[in-house]
């Protein structure tokens, strides 16, 4: 089960649409990635390599607890990302190589 | 290689007006700051959020004007690029979406800020845990309201996100305190330099009132956090408060204790860190004008240490037995002595200090109840202390006449009982004016 989201739901309309694992977000213009994806549900945003739940903690790009894959470069702090229209978020599980793609 | 007379890292209140001040005086300046916009994080989107959302308060709106002075020809801001290395020179190193530039001045000024100081205990990297402030920067920067919060932690920035969260119509379920409502004075001298400026202690007294007005249930001296997962995704948060164990169930728990100086490019730099024994934090060694002992180097704002120099002053009447207290109480605090207890009423009215200690009575009756007293209240309960106050007042009878003195007693502990002094006091006080008991009595 998908947790529901840990915010209420903005007035302001949530024009621009990203996707997270393939499903759809919306998301409002100036929105940080991290901000978008707290917005739609309670769900974590990876997991460590012992396989612990983590989602954006201090939003200022400090703990890097929010690194997910955009537009298929993996380890990006998604609380310093403002969305685009289109962007292509995924989750990520376990380690990233530090040049990019994926080991699992 | 860009060039510049000076490059400041971080658009914060202390890094903006930096940039302003040395570009009036002829200046080219270079800022840096890796947030999408200006602002740093009292004032972080000051320049789209004051508008739209009031709540923030009039403080935050204040930010503005700071913003506006940035738009001077001798002043370039670059947004969303992160400083990650400063060498002698100085140069820094800034990268921008994988992008790497160096820039390079005479004179570097360091100002970025400060961080929250994180809260561990079992379950804090848990899915909906978090601190106050990151909860504070989605409310500032993306308008989005925590679901029936629980505050966790001590510091005015804690009853600060409250209020804001009050007025913006998502109250938080409740307000977890691990200090006592004491330390808040001893505390006041600790406050970051905008918290200070922004928010005087008496004013974040005026925000424990609007918490209590709006009901929300606090819970003082806590501890033993523990966060865990509840079935439906939400946070089971378990603590001992006053000794009583204790369980709340949230969506999202939100903690803070306060925040450390952001050190990273500092020490980059290779300036030299001290241990701050105040301030429980470790902090650049710099002189009275930020100079950082590097040539050309510089460090101001919060990044150079948290602690104003200022102790918070408490007014009492001279010879009183307030001071007599205050002294012993509050040795951290600066104690300004006065003739007369008008004079204590309006130095506080003016902000030229933080409290001040009397009589209940005179406290309700000339200040409190009045129009000059209506943003303060009562700090705390009865102060007891058999050396300066005595073991407080009594009713004189005769020596020997043991019947009539237990009769008075007698009666006085009906009353109190049966409740009957309460509603006579009420009807009177908006506090207890019957007063505690020394200790043993
Ligand atoms: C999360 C949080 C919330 C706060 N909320 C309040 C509040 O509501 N009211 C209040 O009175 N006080 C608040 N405070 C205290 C407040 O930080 C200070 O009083 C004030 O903002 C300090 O100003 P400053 O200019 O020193 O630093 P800051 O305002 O923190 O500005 C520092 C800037 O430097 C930038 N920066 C840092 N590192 C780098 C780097 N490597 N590369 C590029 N840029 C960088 C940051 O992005 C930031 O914009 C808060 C503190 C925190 C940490
Ligand atoms: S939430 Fe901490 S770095 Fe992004």
């Amino acid at each position: 089960m998908t947790p529901a989201s840990r915010f209420l739901t903005r007035p302001e309309p949530q024009t621009l649409r990203l996707t997270l694992d393939g499903m759809p977000v919306a998301a409002r213009p100036g929105d940080t990635v991290a901000a978008a994806l707290l917005a739609q549900s309670g769900d974590a945003f990876r997991e460590t390599a012992s396989g612990a739940p983590r989602t954006a903690y201090c939003m200022m790009g400090v703990c890097f607890d929010c690194l997910v894959e955009i537009d298929g470069r993996p380890n990006t702090q998604a609380c310093m990302t403002v969305v685009r229209d289109g962007m292509t978020v995924r989750r990520q599980a376990g380690l990233r190589p530090l040049e990019g793609g994926r080991d699992d | 290689m860009t060039e510049a007379d000076l490059i400041i890292i971080g658009a914060g209140p202390a890094g903006m007006s930096a940039a302003a001040t040395a570009a009036r005086g002829g200046a080219r300046v270079l800022i840096l700051d890796e947030q999408p916009r200006p602002g740093g994080q009292i004032y972080r989107d000051v320049g789209v959020a004051a508008k739209h959302r009031p709540w923030l308060g009039p403080d935050y709106a204040a930010g503005a004007a700071l913003l506006e002075a940035l738009d001077h020809d001798g002043i370039r801001i670059e947004t969303g690029v992160t400083v990650w290395r400063v060498e002698v020179g100085p140069r820094v190193v800034w990268s921008r979406d994988g992008v790497s530039r160096i820039a390079q001045a005479p004179q570097l000024l360091i100002a970025t800020g400060a961080q929250e100081r994180p809260v561990p205990f079992p379950g804090w990297t848990l899915p909906g845990v978090m601190p106050a402030g990151a909860a504070q920067v989605l409310m500032k920067s993306a308008g989005l309201l925590p679901r029936g919060a629980v505050l966790a932690g001590s510091g005015p920035l804690l009853y600060l996100v409250a209020v804001q969260l009050i007025d913006a119509g998502a109250p938080p379920r409740a307000l977890v305190e691990t200090q006592r409502r004491t330390d808040l004075l001893r505390a006041a001298r600790h406050l970051p330099r905008g918290l200070r400026d922004a928010a005087t202690l008496w004013k974040g007294l005026g925000l424990l009132r609007r918490i209590a007005a709006a009901g929300i249930p606090r819970h003082p001296a806590a501890s033993g956090f523990r966060a865990e997962t509840a079935s439906d995704g939400g946070i089971v948060f378990s603590f001992t408060s006053r000794g009583r164990a204790q369980r709340i169930e949230t969506p999202l728990l939100l903690t803070h204790q306060g925040v450390v100086p952001s050190t990273h490019m500092s020490r980059s730099a290779g300036v030299e860190h001290v241990w701050d024994h105040v301030q429980k934090a470790v902090r650049p060694a710099v002189d009275g004008w930020g100079a950082a002992g590097v040539p050309g180097i510089h460090v101001a704002g919060d990044g150079a240490g948290i602690a104003g120099a200022e102790a918070a002053r408490v007014g009492v009447q001279r010879g009183a037995k307030h001071q007599c207290y205050a002294e012993k109480t509050f040795p951290d605090a600066e104690i300004v002595l006065y003739g007369t207890q008008e004079e204590v009423f309006r130095d506080l009215a003016l902000g030229r200090i933080d409290a001040q200690l009397s009589d209940s009575l005179i406290a309700q009756e000339s200040f409190l109840s009045t129009e000059e007293g209506a943003d303060y209240t009562f700090l705390d309960g009865d102060h007891i202390d058999v050396e300066c106050y005595g073991e407080g007042v009594g009713i004189a009878v005769r020596k020997g006449d043991e019947e009539l003195a237990r009769a008075f007693s007698d009666a006085i502990a009906a009353i109190r009982e049966n409740g009957t002094y309460a509603a006579i006091n009420d009807a009177y006080f908006p506090f207890d004016i019957y007063g505690g008991r020394p200790e043993g009595m």
